[in-house]
């Protein structure tokens, strides 16, 4: 087993792995930059150790630092957590060479699942569905034609040597097809001076759904069913959710089995995702690879909440060499569970990062909630990383059950000092579209200025009162000889702020 | 009996805060009582209901938090109230939040139109041009590449 595990990440990310570390008794050393001295999972772990300036490249992406402090601190395992170096399979490599063991899958594997031309080849080789695509050898008309009529409509046409969308054609009937081969040809030539054309079936309004595989190193590759991520701006996600609402059993059973194939043939071990395009609803919904993400997902707790397992926990047994903790068999979706990210952001100013102090910051609590934190009231957030705060995981009954519960779970969620997306989570949350669960993945960026009138932003005046005798109180309880109110003396360490 | 008597300024509205001993707030013509309950956090209730408010900072940057709102307030002295908080405009030459400068594209006495990039900062993994507001000379540059700069803080003058 692992005995000292160094955590090459930050955040939340590093604070969950430090958990499932100490309930393993795997002692942890955490690493920080300038920018992240006191910062909770520096506090959190075993042992610190110092990387060098703020930005990534001085600190979280400088690998060399990163192993000097693995070897220091006597470290036998690294965790990469999600982002930073989670996906370079030359930092796997590295960790490899220096007889550290990486926590994830083999360096060969992120290689192989990193080259997106060579991932698609991998699937379609594994039988897994990719978006039907070719480039006809014969560039006839017809022959396009006939190429069309195979992978079906409506269909994109685009200059093979092409990018950025220029002589980009959809086709959605077998009349148009004359016209838009020669409109995309005439494009493609005088672009790129290459008139040859690429075919490939469009996907429209498509849901973003993945599959959570598990292998270890004895041959077994489970999924732990899937999350349904449509719920995204420019490709970042914001709310996820299992199951998918509109997956029947059917289709779940083919893109498990799906995503086990792809993990058998990427030749995976430990945790990854497996994601796809859904398109459509109902038993003939077609699903189609889109790319595998060889790390832990920062939506990892809505699969342990409806699972009933901890993947963490997983990764590192399998890291280990122990086998995989559960069987397929053994594995069932249970409730449903709503992962909402709080991002420091302020959505009415185009989502823009936020940075600063967080003057209050107080979670919510309750049955079936879970926060996943980076941050501690009193604690600046820094500008130089992603403006990922916390993860609020909620789990109930019900999907209905579970919208309720998060957005009143929201509304008991107090960050001051630094805007937050929390209002524009719970717009979210009660838009009829996602209520029915109507969404795709242009959703959020298409209802946006519907999302932040719906905002609810009425102050009550009582809001104004204590505003107002917020000085007042202080005051007193500053100069009073007999402390008002708070009486709990670890109310007396709050408000401490490192230097 | 008031004690002290503040201006309560949001941005969509203004309110005059009259406070009374045992925490008795007036707001323009509604009484309220206020309790601490913790740090940060109070009770505010009238004959209506009652709410659970937190707030923190300073007068000039005082935010509130009641039921999933989330506010930042002025609160000045007396009974004047002052024009409607602002919030920093697209147009103005500040940093919109902590960032770092990673580009000045501009040096004094450069003319430039409306809409040309000034500098690029970046924050969070995000680059964020300012642009000038209006066609002009570049007076200033109060900042160079690498600078952490702060909100508010004027970055370049433009004439």
């Amino acid at each position: 087993m692992i005995k000292r595990l160094l955590v090459a990440n930050r955040g939340e990310i590093a604070l969950r792995i430090i958990r499932a570390c100490r309930e393993l008794e795997i002692e942890t050393v955490a690493v920080f930059s300038d920018a992240d001295r006191l910062a909770p999972h520096v506090v959190a772990a075993d042992r610190a150790a110092h990387l060098g300036g703020a930005l990534p490249a001085e600190s979280y992406l400088h690998v060399e630092r990163l192993l000097e402090a693995a070897r220091a601190h006597g470290a036998d395992a690294v965790h990469p957590g999600y982002g930073f170096l989670s996906e370079r399979a030359h930092f796997a490599r590295a960790c490899d060479a220096r007889g550290l063991l990486f926590v994830g899958p083999p360096a060969a594997a992120i290689e192989r699942m990193g080259s997106k031309i060579g991932a698609r080849r991998i699937m379609e080789q594994a039988g897994v569905p990719v978006v039907p695509g070719e480039v006809p050898a014969d560039q006839t008309n017809a022959a396009i034609t006939a190429a069309i009529a195979r992978i079906g409509f409506p269909a994109l046409i685009k200059p093979s040597a092409g990018g950025g969308g220029i002589g980009m054609t959809i086709v959605r009937d077998a009349g148009d097809v004359a016209e838009a081969i020669g409109r995309a040809r005439r494009e493609a030539e005088a672009a790129f001076g290459d008139g040859t054309l690429y075919v490939e079936r469009l996907v429209e309004r498509p849901r973003h759904v993945e599959i959570q595989i598990f292998a270890d190193r004895h041959g077994h590759v489970v999924h732990l069913f899937e999350r349904e991520c449509s719920i995204q701006r420019r490709h970042q996600k914001m709310i996820e959710e299992s199951p998918c609402p509109v997956l029947t059993p059917a289709v779940r059973t083919r893109m498990g089995e799906a995503a086990v194939a792809a993990g058998r043939a990427s030749g995976y071990v430990n945790a990854g995702t497996v994601e796809f395009l859904l398109e459509g609803e109902g038993d003939e919904a077609r699903f189609y690879f889109l790319e595998m993400n060889t790390r832990l997902q920062v939506e990892h707790p809505v699969t342990e909440c409806v699972t009933g397992t901890d993947l963490v926990r997983a990764q590192l047994l399998v890291a280990a060499g122990e086998p995989l903790p559960w069987t397929q068999d053994a594995l069932a979706q249970r409730g449903h569970a709503i992962e909402c990210r709080i991002y420091a952001e302020d959505p009415a100013r185009e989502f823009l990062p936020q940075a600063g102090r967080l003057l209050l910051y107080r979670e919510p609590q309750g049955p079936g909630i879970r926060v996943d934190a980076g941050v501690r009231e009193g604690a600046d957030v820094p500008v130089f990383y992603d403006p990922l705060l916390a993860k609020l995981i909620v789990w109930a009954e019900s999907r209905d059950a579970a919208i309720a519960r998060a957005r009143e779970a929201l509304a008991q969620y107090l960050v001051l000092g630094i805007r937050t997306n929390v209002a524009f989570l719970r717009a979210v949350l009660a838009h009829d579209r996602f209520r029915r669960a109507a969404v795709d993945t242009a959703f959020l960026d298409e209802s946006r200025a519907a999302l932040l009138d719906a905002m609810e932003t009425h102050l009550p005046d009582a809001s104004l009162a204590a505003a107002a005798f917020h000085d007042e109180h202080l005051t007193a309880t500053a100069s009073a000889a007999e402390p008002a109110p708070p009486v709990d003396p670890f109310d007396a360490l709050r408000g401490w702020v490192a230097p | 009996m008031t004690i002290r008597t503040l201006t309560v300024t949001a941005e969509t509205r203004s309110a005059v805060a009259r406070l009374e001993p045992d925490g008795v707030v007036h707001i323009d013509d509604r009484t309220f009582r206020v309790v601490a309950l913790s740090r940060g956090l109070y009770r505010v209730s009238d004959e209506q209901g009652h709410w659970i408010v937190a707030v923190a900072g300073p007068r000039d940057a005082r935010w509130v938090g009641v039921d999933g709102v989330v506010a930042e307030l002025d609160v000045t002295s007396g009974a004047d109230r002052p024009p409607r908080r602002r919030r920093a405009a697209a147009g103005d030459l500040t940093a919109p939040m902590p960032a770092t400068v990673i580009r000045v594209a501009v040096a004094p006495g450069d003319t430039v139109s409306a809409g040309a990039v000034l500098i690029v900062l970046e924050a969070m993994k995000m680059e964020l041009a300012i642009h000038a507001p209006r066609d002009g000379v570049v007076d200033a540059v109060h900042c160079q590449v690498g600078q952490l700069v702060q909100p508010g803080v004027p970055l370049l003058d433009l004439v």
